[in-house]
């Protein structure tokens, strides 16, 4: 087996991801590869120095996300409701505006172009005021999974 | 720190199984038991206290928010950075490079002598530059990986990719770190 087979794997192993038999021949390798036992400890290292310690105790850290939150959810009811309501509007509003607009050919999917609904949800501050971006982190969720996609 | 592969779910999960019942001192435990890690893991992303504390604050309250929805499908812990790492991304996402101001503060273990402090400093220092750089996906998966403490399946479920995915990630994104560092140690 060569480095270039072995090196994706080292990674892994460090974690104690790679299965037994994979790990068995991993550690063959590096015991016969000076250059490969080399990049694993180097590795290692830069593991160790991204963990760091964990950070400074905050003894009013936990009270003050309680108050945050018993204070945004104290003047959040009325939002919930709006959380349904606005959707609600916007495509009754589509659909009355289709209905007066008989010249308009028919989309072929959807209300929206789907770039701009992710930009909308990615960027309009209101959104979040109205919480709906939990449901639209979907879409621009998307973004990153398609680019994990692309590189995976 | 929780250990890999271990299922502290279950007290988690019946804490917000008790809250879903009406009994918020049991949401009081679950923020007691985690905000402070995952400051930790926003300011991984930020370097901002302030900012990473808005985001933690937002974290719990979706938490508060969905507690009637919540199903224990999966270690309690998985279900919590997964809303982390979206609103960390998202935020991150709208950012500018410039409201990310640089803070190495607590990026590896205490040196010995003021060289070695020195000299672990600008490792540190370039680490955090280099890991800054990073592809979102990857520094996400990385934090997970490092600072979080998830398994590679629980980063695959955080990010709705599959593990080998996550693999690829961890690798390429260690793989860089350790260009960088070497480069700046002149080896």
């Amino acid at each position: 087996m060569s480095c270039e087979d072995i090196r994706p794997d080292l990674v892994a192993l460090l974690d104690g991801e790679l299965s037994a038999a994979r790990r068995q021949a991993v550690e063959e390798h590096l015991a016969a590869c000076e250059d490969c036992r080399r990049l694993r400890q180097g590795y290692q290292l830069v593991r160790e120095a991204l963990a760091g310690p964990a950070a400074a105790e905050d003894a009013g850290l936990a009270a003050r996300v309680l108050d945050s939150v018993r204070s945004n959810t104290r003047r959040r009811p009325w939002r919930e409701r709006l959380r349904w309501l606005v959707p609600a509007a916007a495509l009754a509003a589509g659909a009355l505006l289709a209905a007066l607009w008989p010249g308009r050919p028919p989309p072929e999917a959807g209300l929206a172009d789907p770039v701009d609904e992710l930009e909308i949800a990615a960027d309009i501050e209101l959104y979040d005021e109205y919480e709906l971006i939990a449901d639209l982190d979907v879409l621009s969720d998307l973004e990153a999974i398609e680019s994990l996609q692309d590189e995976g | 720190m929780e250990a890999k592969g271990q299922s502290p779910m279950d007290e988690d999960a019946e804490r917000m199984m008790r809250f879903a019942s009406g009994d918020e001192t049991a949401f009081e435990e679950i923020v007691r038991r985690h905000a402070s890690r995952l400051l930790g893991f926003a300011e991984r992303f930020f370097h901002n206290r302030a900012r990473s504390e808005e985001v933690v604050q937002e974290v719990f309250l979706r938490v508060f928010e969905a507690r009637k929805r919540y199903v224990p499908t999966a270690r309690f812990t998985t279900w919590l950075y997964t809303i982390a790492t979206r609103l960390c991304l998202n935020e991150l996402r709208r950012s500018r490079p410039e409201e990310r101001p640089l803070d190495v503060d607590g990026a590896g273990p205490g040196p010995a002598t003021p060289a070695e402090e020195l000299e672990a400093a600008r490792l540190a220092g370039a680490l955090q530059r280099a890991l800054d750089g990073l592809p979102a996906n990857q520094r996400a998966a990385l934090l997970l990986s490092r600072f979080a403490d998830h398994n590679y399946a629980e980063i695959a479920a955080i990010l709705g990719v599959s593990e080998a995915a996550v693999k690829s990630l961890l690798f390429r994104a260690t793989d860089e770190l350790h260009r960088i560092a070497r480069k700046e140690a002149g080896t």
